[in-house]
């Protein structure tokens, strides 16, 4: 396992996308910035994160706990992002009746969110494999 | 060709305005092609129907909160459902700029005469400011949060864009399933776009996230009925069909290994190479 690599692979995740969950390890999940600290410090986390990096990227099929872990992966990415919204930041939904403008913690219980996360999944996978 | 705006703006609150002034731009672009274009601002039912009766038109855009089985207008005050003879609709194409009226009513619509329905299967979803503390963010630089002016303007119209788009290319000549597949495209286009801005914080990225998933969501629940001269019945196109065709072509042509596929509510979404 080389540096070079998770450096060329961080070099083209769109700054944007490195601060938002990747992958799942242990319990826990990692942004793009936190695998390539890990990975430059040379730490066991590290190895054992491009490893799996790695391991994702090569698949043709993903294992069900790896699809489990890329649902997890992609719910957390969602409801980062809309945490980080402003708190009086709003979307409208046009319908006749019901609720039509939801505040960032109410998406969390819509089909936006759920969208969301589907949308997500595939860009996890791009990005793992980019 | 003669094309009628109809430009609600309040809602609840002020919410429609930020398609209808999107609409306003679009329809300046139009006019200035040679196309004749009205615009009504703030149109009750009784004042739509006026308007449609003296004018005639060939295609008619409107705003308003819809249920799968109806549409309305300023205010939300209710103007057609799919039980009435749509008479506003018969020999029209209609572009609905509304949350699930391509459920049912835009079916009923192209079965009661008209030439085509563009509408959506799901909720429309937009980026709104609270109007109450707000005021004028709808297609404007300005905005409470922060977000460069040049990047909220693209977060505050482009979702409004899609429908437009679909109007101008059918304005233009184009057939019914390109003008379809074109606002698809546009609509890939200003995801890429909003993908390309550098975020100058975290707030303006999760903004710009944000929108993206809009924009995506409304792409898949676009719908378009029509009706074909030849055998006088109702076609549909949708976004979901295609990828769901797209993915079955896909399928077909894999090795036997190696891929898997993952059947989501929306249609078909691939995983893996």
């Amino acid at each position: 396992m080389s540096r070079a690599f998770i450096m060329s692979w961080y070099s083209r995740i769109p700054p944007a996308e490195r601060t938002l969950p990747i992958i799942m390890y242990n319990g826990r999940v990692y942004t793009p910035e936190e695998v390539y600290r890990e990975v430059m410090a040379g730490t066991r986390l590290g190895e054992a994160l491009q490893a799996k990096i790695e391991r994702l990227r090569a698949s043709h099929s993903y294992a069900l706990d790896d699809l489990k872990e890329l649902d997890y992966v992609a719910r957390k990415r969602v409801e980062q992002v809309i945490k980080n919204l402003p708190p009086d930041f709003s979307l409208v939904a046009i319908g006749a009746n019901g609720k039509r403008i939801y505040r960032p913690e109410e998406l969390l219980k819509t089909r936006f969110f759920e969208k969301a996360v589907e949308r997500e999944k595939k860009k996890v996978v791009e990005l793992l494999r980019g | 060709m003669k094309i009628l705006f109809l430009e609600s703006e309040h809602g609840r609150y002020s919410e429609l305005k930020y398609a209808s002034c999107v609409a306003r731009m679009y329809a300046d672009k139009l006019r200035r092609k040679g196309h004749q274009v009205y615009e009504i601002s703030r149109p009750t039912p009784d004042e739509a129907n006026a308007k449609i009766r003296e004018l005639n038109p060939d295609v008619i855009w409107f705003v308003g909160h819809g249920d799968p089985d109806k549409a309305t207008l300023e205010n939300i005050q209710l103007w057609v459902r799919s039980t009435n003879d749509l008479w506003q609709f018969r020999g029209r194409v209609v572009v609905a700029h509304s949350c699930l009226t391509g459920i049912e009513l835009g079916k009923a619509a192209v079965a009661k005469g008209a030439v085509a329905y563009f509408g959506y299967t799901d909720e429309m979803w937009f980026v709104w400011c609270d109007e109450s503390k707000y005021p004028n963010c709808a297609c404007s630089e300005k905005n409470p949060y922060g977000v460069r002016p040049g990047v909220w303007m693209k977060l505050v119209t482009y979702p409004h864009h899609p429908p437009l788009e679909f109007l101008t290319a059918v304005a233009e000549g184009r057939d019914f399933k390109e003008a379809f597949d074109y606002s698809l495209a546009v609509t890939d286009k200003l995801v890429a776009e909003l993908q390309s801005i550098q975020p100058s914080s975290q707030q303006e990225a999760s903004m710009i996230k944000v929108t993206e998933w809009a924009l995506e969501g409304n792409r898949d629940d676009q719908v378009l009925y029509r009706r074909t001269v030849e055998m006088g019945e109702v076609e549909t196109e949708k976004a979901g069909s295609l990828s769901k065709a797209l993915a079955m072509t896909l399928i077909l042509s894999l090795p036997a290994v190696g891929l898997m596929i993952v059947k989501s509510s929306e249609g078909w979404s691939r995983y893996g190479s």
